[in-house]
C-alpha cells in the first residue's frame, strides 16, 4: 500500500488492484471501496483525453425498493407482499420495464425483470441506448448479509450501521463520521498532476462533503449559479478603491491562529480562481438541451455540464464532481415525497446526459448515484 | 499577565478610544476604574478586577446575540453573574405565534405556504431584548433540530409549526432540560419532523414495526450520543476501543414507546393552525401495550403512551452521557469549539447536580459555561486554537444589535438566508437535516486544524461560495438596502470623520477589541483616505468601516 502507484496507463488487473488498494483507508478493506474503485478505473486512460466522474449523492437514504421494482410475476408478488401499502401497481410499471441485452439470472437460473419507477421514465431511453446501467447490491455492507448473520454478528459490518451521518461518511470515505479523506478526493490525488490547474480537480457544486477531500486534493466549491466575486474587492468599496484593496488584504492575509488562517485560505482560493473559472464558463458551449427548472439537482448538473464543456479552457483533463439532492429520509412520507424526488433525479440526469451527448463526451463522463 | 502579541489585542489593559460611551452615567465611574486598575488581575485572593469594556464586549459575544454599548455598560455595572441574573429574570417578550396571528398569517389562504416564518424567526434574533434567552434558543435549535421543510404530512401551517417550536424552546430555555425534552417529545413539530406522529404499534400478521426515527435520533443527537463518555466528555475506552452507548435492539425497543401519538385536533380540523402548538394526543389502540425494553430498563406491559414516554425519558435522562454530551455542545455553541476536558468536566458536574440536587438545571449550566475561567480568563484564549468561527447568523445579529436595527413596518424581511452564494449558508430552522448546519465534530479537510486534532464545526459552512455570499449580503445590509431594516448609526456619525475613532468603536462593540494594531492601522489609513465632513461622506466611511471590521479574521474568529 505504500509503494508508488503504477502509471495510470497500465490497465492490467494487477495494476488496478494496486491502485485500488491505495484507496483502502484505515479500518476497512471493504468491497465497497473496490467496487467504487472500479469506477475510478473508468477515469484512467491515456493522458491526452478528458474523463470525469460525477457523484450524485442522494442524502437521507433513497428507498431503493420503489426505485427499481421487480416486474416478473413472482418477484413482483414478493414486492407487494412485503410492502402492500407502498407498492406501485404493476400496470403503472409496464411502460418502464427494462429489457437488458443480457437479463440478470438468479441462482435458480431464472431471468428476473425489473422496471424503473414511473417517475424515472426519463431515464429509460438512456438505458435502451446503452448509456445507463443499474448496479444491484451496491452499498456499505462489507459482504452479503442475511438477517441471521446480522443478528449473530457472523459477518463484519460497517461501523455505526443505521446511523445516517455515519453511513453517508462510509459511502463517501469508507469510514464513519470524522473521516477526513474521501475516495473521490483520493482519485483527485492520483489525477491532479495531469491538470493544468490542480485547483479544479475536485469540484463540489453542493455543500461541504468529505467525498472530495484527498490527501492533497481539496474540494473547490462553486454554486450552481457559477462562481461569485466579492463586490467589495472587485469594485470600489463605498466609493473607495483604497478601502477595497484593504478589504482584499484583510481577508487573504496569512494568520497565526489556525481558524483565522483556514478562513483566509478559503477566501484566497475563491479570489484567485474567480477570473479563470468565470471566463472559462463564459466561453463554454451553450447547450440546446433544456435543463428543467425548479430542480436544484438539475441546476447543479447544469453547472457541471458547463464546467465539463469548458474543461479545455481550464486545462483540466481528469475531474471529479459532487452534486446532491436531499430529502430522501422519507419515513412515512414515501408515497407523498419519494415520487417527486425521483422525478427530479430522472429529469436532471436525463438532461445531463443530453448535454454530454452534445459535447461528444458521453463515453468519457460517468455519473453515478449514491445514497 | 498581559499578552502583547503584535496583532493581538487581548491585553488586560483596555484599548478603548478616548471618546467615552454614550451610556448611563452609572457606568462612567466603573469604566474609569477599569482604566486605572487592570493589574489587580494577577494577584490571587483579591476581589475580581473591574470589567473592562472590551472584556464586557467579549462576554456579550458569548452570552448574547451581540454586544451593544448599553449592554456593555450593564455588564460593567452588574458583573458577569449579575448581568446573567438580570437576563434570566427578564420576562419573555410575546410569542412568535401571536406575531403571526397579528399579521394575518392565520388566514387559511396561508395554510400551505411557509410565508411569515423567516420574518418571525429572524425578528427575535435581531431585536428581542431578552438577548441571552435568544442566544440560548438559537443554541437549542441547533441541537434539538427541527427543519421547517421537513414538517410534511401535518396539515400545512408550517410557519405556525416552526413558530410554535421556537416558542417552546424559548419557554423552556431557562428551565430544566428534562421538562424541555418532554415538551419537545410531545410537540407536533418534532412529531412531524422525526416521523412519529401517526406511528403505529407492531402488527405481527403483516410484520410491520414502529418507525424508529425518533428513538434513534433522540438518543444519538438529543441526549446521549453514539459513544459512552466520561464526565469530562472524553471517550470511554474498553480494551483501547470506544464503547457504543446503545444498540439497534435498544432503538427497536425504544421505538415501541413512540407509538400512538397523533395530532390533537380537539374536535376541529386543520383549517386553523391551533393544533400545531397543542401537544400531541395518544390514540390508545395504536400504542404498543406490550413491555418495552431498552438501555437496560423495562417499561411494563399495559403502560399507556403518556406514561411510557415519561418513563422512557426518565431512563435516558439518567444516563451518565447526558451531562458531558450536553455540556460539550453548549460550550461549543456559546464559547469555543475545542474546550479542554477539564472545562467540559466542570460544566458537566453542574449539569449533573446544580448544587441543590437538580439534574439539567439550564440556568446553572449556562452560568457554568459562561463564568468558567476558560471562558472568562486570559490564560486559555492566547493559544492558536482557542475560540470559534462566528456562525453567520451571529455575525448579522451582532451588527443588528449593535446598531439597533429596526423594521418600521415590522416586516423584518430578511427572508430565507440559506443560499451560500448570495446569503449566509444558514437561516433559522432551515438546517438541511436533523444533523444541523454543522456537526459538533466537523474537521475542515486537508487543514492545519485537522492535523492539530481540532474540530471547527462552523467551518462546515465555509467554502469558496459562502465566504463571498456573506460579504456581498453584508454589504447590502450595512447601508440599509434590505427590506425596510434600518440601522441607527447616530453614535457613529459623530465619530466618522476620524478613522481611528470610528474603527475603535466598531472594534470594541463588534469584535471586543480583537482587531490588532497592524490591521487597525491599515483600516484607519483606508477610512481616512475617504471624503468626510458631510453626512453622506460619513455614511460611506461607516459602511466601509463596518465591512472592514466584519471581514477581518480577528473578528470572524471569536476568542
Amino acid at each position: 500500500m505504500s509503494q508508488s502507484n503504477p502509471p495510470v496507463s497500465d490497465a492490467s488487473r494487477r495494476a488496478f488492484l494496486q491502485r485500488a488498494s491505495s484507496l483502502a483507508l484505515a479500518g476497512t478493506a471493504a468491497p465497497l471501496a473496490l467496487n467504487l474503485a472500479a469506477l475510478g478505473e473508468a477515469a484512467a486512460a491515456t493522458s491526452s483525453d478528458y474523463k470525469a466522474l460525477v457523484c450524485v449523492f442522494l442524502y437521507g437514504g433513497n428507498d431503493y425498493a420503489n426505485t427499481l421494482i421487480p416486474y416478473d410475476a413472482d418477484n413482483y408478488n414478493r414486492y407487494t407482499t412485503l410492502r402492500p401499502t407502498l407498492a406501485y401497481a404493476r400496470s403503472a410499471l409496464t411502460d418502464s420495464v427494462l429489457v437488458p441485452s443480457v437479463a440478470p439470472v438468479d441462482g435458480g437460473g431464472f431471468a428476473r425483470q425489473y422496471a424503473l419507477a414511473p417517475e424515472l421514465s426519463a431515464l429509460k431511453p438512456l438505458f435502451d441506448a446503452g448509456r445507463m446501467a443499474l448496479l444491484l447490491n451496491i452499498g456499505t455492507l462489507y459482504a452479503p448479509t442475511t438477517k441471521a448473520q446480522y443478528s449473530a454478528k457472523t459477518v463484519p459490518l460497517p461501523p455505526k450501521l443505521f446511523s445516517h451521518n455515519d453511513q453517508q461518511s462510509v459511502w463517501q470515505a469508507s469510514a464513519a463520521e470524522g473521516a477526513i479523506s474521501g475516495w473521490g478526493g483520493r482519485i483527485g490525488d492520483l489525477m491532479m498532476a495531469g491538470n493544468g490547474t490542480s485547483t479544479f480537480t475536485c469540484i463540489n457544486v453542493s455543500s461541504n462533503a468529505v467525498f472530495l477531500s484527498g490527501r492533497n486534493a481539496v474540494q473547490y466549491q462553486v454554486g450552481s449559479g457559477g462562481p461569485v466575486a466579492i463586490n467589495g474587492v472587485r469594485n470600489a468599496l463605498f466609493g473607495s478603491t483604497i478601502a477595497s484593496a484593504t478589504l482584499k488584504s484583510l481577508i487573504t492575509q496569512s494568520r497565526g491562529h489556525l481558524m483565522e488562517a483556514e478562513h483566509n485560505r478559503v477566501t484566497q482560493r475563491t479570489i484567485d480562481a474567480y477570473d479563470a473559472l468565470n471566463n472559462a464558463l463564459a466561453a463554454a458551449p451553450v447547450f440546446s438541451t433544456v435543463f428543467p427548472t425548479g430542480n436544484t439537482l438539475a441546476d447543479q448538473l447544469k453547472l457541471v455540464a458547463r464546467m465539463i464543456g469548458s474543461a479545455t479552457l481550464l486545462s483540466a483533463r481528469r475531474q471529479v464532481f459532487f452534486v446532491s439532492l436531499g430529502g430522501f429520509d422519507t419515513h412515512d412520507s414515501v408515497l407523498s415525497v419519494h415520487p417527486g424526488l425521483l422525478t427530479k433525479v430522472g429529469q436532471a440526469l436525463a438532461a445531463f446526459d443530453g448535454a454530454m451527448q452534445e459535447l461528444g463526451v458521453g463515453k468519457q463522463v460517468t455519473a453515478f448515484t449514491a445514497s | 499577565m498581559i499578552h502583547q502579541d503584535e496583532d493581538d489585542a487581548n491585553a488586560a489593559v483596555s484599548t478603548e478610544p478616548a471618546i467615552g460611551p454614550p451610556s448611563p452615567s452609572a457606568s462612567a465611574p466603573i469604566s474609569a476604574l477599569a482604566a486605572l486598575l487592570p493589574l489587580f488581575t494577577a494577584c490571587g485572593g483579591g476581589p475580581p478586577p473591574p470589567i473592562t469594556a472590551s472584556e464586557a464586549s467579549r462576554f456579550l459575544a458569548q452570552a448574547s446575540m451581540g454586544a451593544t454599548r448599553a449592554e456593555i455598560a450593564s455588564v460593567m455595572a452588574l458583573g458577569y453573574a449579575g448581568w446573567i441574573d438580570a437576563q434570566l429574570a427578564l420576562p419573555t417578550q410575546g410569542t412568535r405565534w401571536d406575531w403571526l396571528l397579528g399579521k394575518g398569517y392565520g388566514d387559511v389562504a396561508n395554510k400551505n405556504s411557509q410565508t411569515g416564518f423567516d420574518a418571525v424567526a429572524w425578528r427575535k434574533l435581531l431585536a428581542s431584548p431578552d438577548t441571552l434567552r435568544q442566544r440560548v434558543v438559537l443554541a437549542l435549535s441547533e441541537i434539538l433540530v427541527v427543519g421547517i421543510d421537513g414538517l410534511v404530512n401535518g396539515g400545512g401551517w408550517t410557519q405556525f409549526s416552526g413558530a410554535a417550536y421556537l416558542d417552546l424552546l424559548e419557554a423552556n430555555a431557562f428551565g430544566n432540560l428534562r421538562t424541555l425534552l418532554d415538551a419537545v417529545s410531545r410537540s407536533v413539530p418534532m412529531g412531524l419532523y422525526l416521523t412519529y406522529k401517526g406511528n403505529v404499534k407492531a402488527n405481527p400478521s403483516t410484520g410491520t414495526l414502529p418507525d424508529e426515527n425518533y428513538a434513534r435520533e433522540l438518543m444519538q443527537l438529543f441526549t446521549i450520543g453514539l459513544l459512552q463518555l466520561n464526565a469530562d466528555g472524553t471517550l470511554k475506552q474498553v480494551g483501547g476501543k470506544p464503547v457504543e452507548s446503545y444498540s439497534q435492539d435498544d432503538i427497536t425497543g425504544l421505538a415501541r414507546v413512540f407509538t400512538g401519538w397523533d395530532l390533537d385536533l380537539a374536535g376541529g380540523n386543520t383549517n386553523t393552525p391551533d393544533y400545531q402548538r397543542r401537544p400531541m394526543a395518544q390514540v390508545a389502540s395504536r400504542h404498543e401495550s406490550g413491555a418495552k425494553t431498552f438501555l437496560g430498563t423495562a417499561i411494563p406491559a399495559s403502560t399507556d403512551g403518556s406514561k411510557s414516554l415519561q418513563l422512557a425519558l426518565d431512563a435516558i435522562y439518567a444516563h451518565p452521557n447526558l451531562a458531558p454530551f450536553w455540556s460539550q455542545q453548549l460550550i461549543q455553541r456559546l464559547v469555543t469549539s475545542n474546550p479542554s476536558a477539564a472545562y467540559v468536566g466542570r460544566v458537566s458536574a453542574v449539569f449533573a447536580n446544580d448544587g441543590s440536587g437538580a439534574r439539567g438545571n439550564l440556568q446553572a449550566v449556562i452560568k457554568a459555561v459562561l463564568l468558567d475561567d476558560e471562558a472568562r480568563g486570559l490564560t486559555a484564549r492566547g493559544g492558536p486554537s482557542y475560540g470559534k468561527l462566528r456562525e453567520p447568523i451571529l455575525r448579522i445579529a451582532g451588527w443588528a444589535r449593535a446598531f439597533n436595527l429596526a423594521s418600521a413596518s415590522d416586516a423584518w424581511a430578511m427572508g430565507n438566508t440559506t443560499d451560500p452564494s448570495t446569503r449566509l449558508s444558514q437561516s433559522p430552522l432551515r438546517s438541511p437535516s436533523v444533523f444541523n448546519f454543522f456537526r459538533p465534530g466537523y474537521v475542515p479537510p486537508s487543514s492545519a486544524l485537522g492535523s492539530a486534532g481540532l474540530v471547527a464545526p462552523e467551518f462546515q459552512l465555509t467554502n469558496e461560495s459562502s465566504v463571498v455570499g456573506y460579504l456581498n449580503f453584508l454589504q447590502r445590509l450595512v447601508n440599509g438596502s434590505v427590506g425596510d431594516m434600518l440601522p441607527d448609526y447616530t453614535s457613529l456619525l459623530t465619530l466618522a470623520d476620524t478613522g481611528a475613532a470610528l474603527l475603535g468603536e466598531l472594534n470594541l462593540v463588534l469584535a471586543a477589541g480583537a482587531v490588532g494594531s497592524v490591521n487597525l492601522a491599515t483600516m484607519t489609513g483606508a477610512i481616512d483616505s475617504m471624503a468626510k465632513g458631510t453626512d453622506a461622506a460619513r455614511k460611506n466611511r461607516i459602511y466601509a468601516a463596518l465591512m472592514l471590521v466584519m471581514a477581518a479574521p480577528e473578528y470572524l474568529v471569536a476568542k
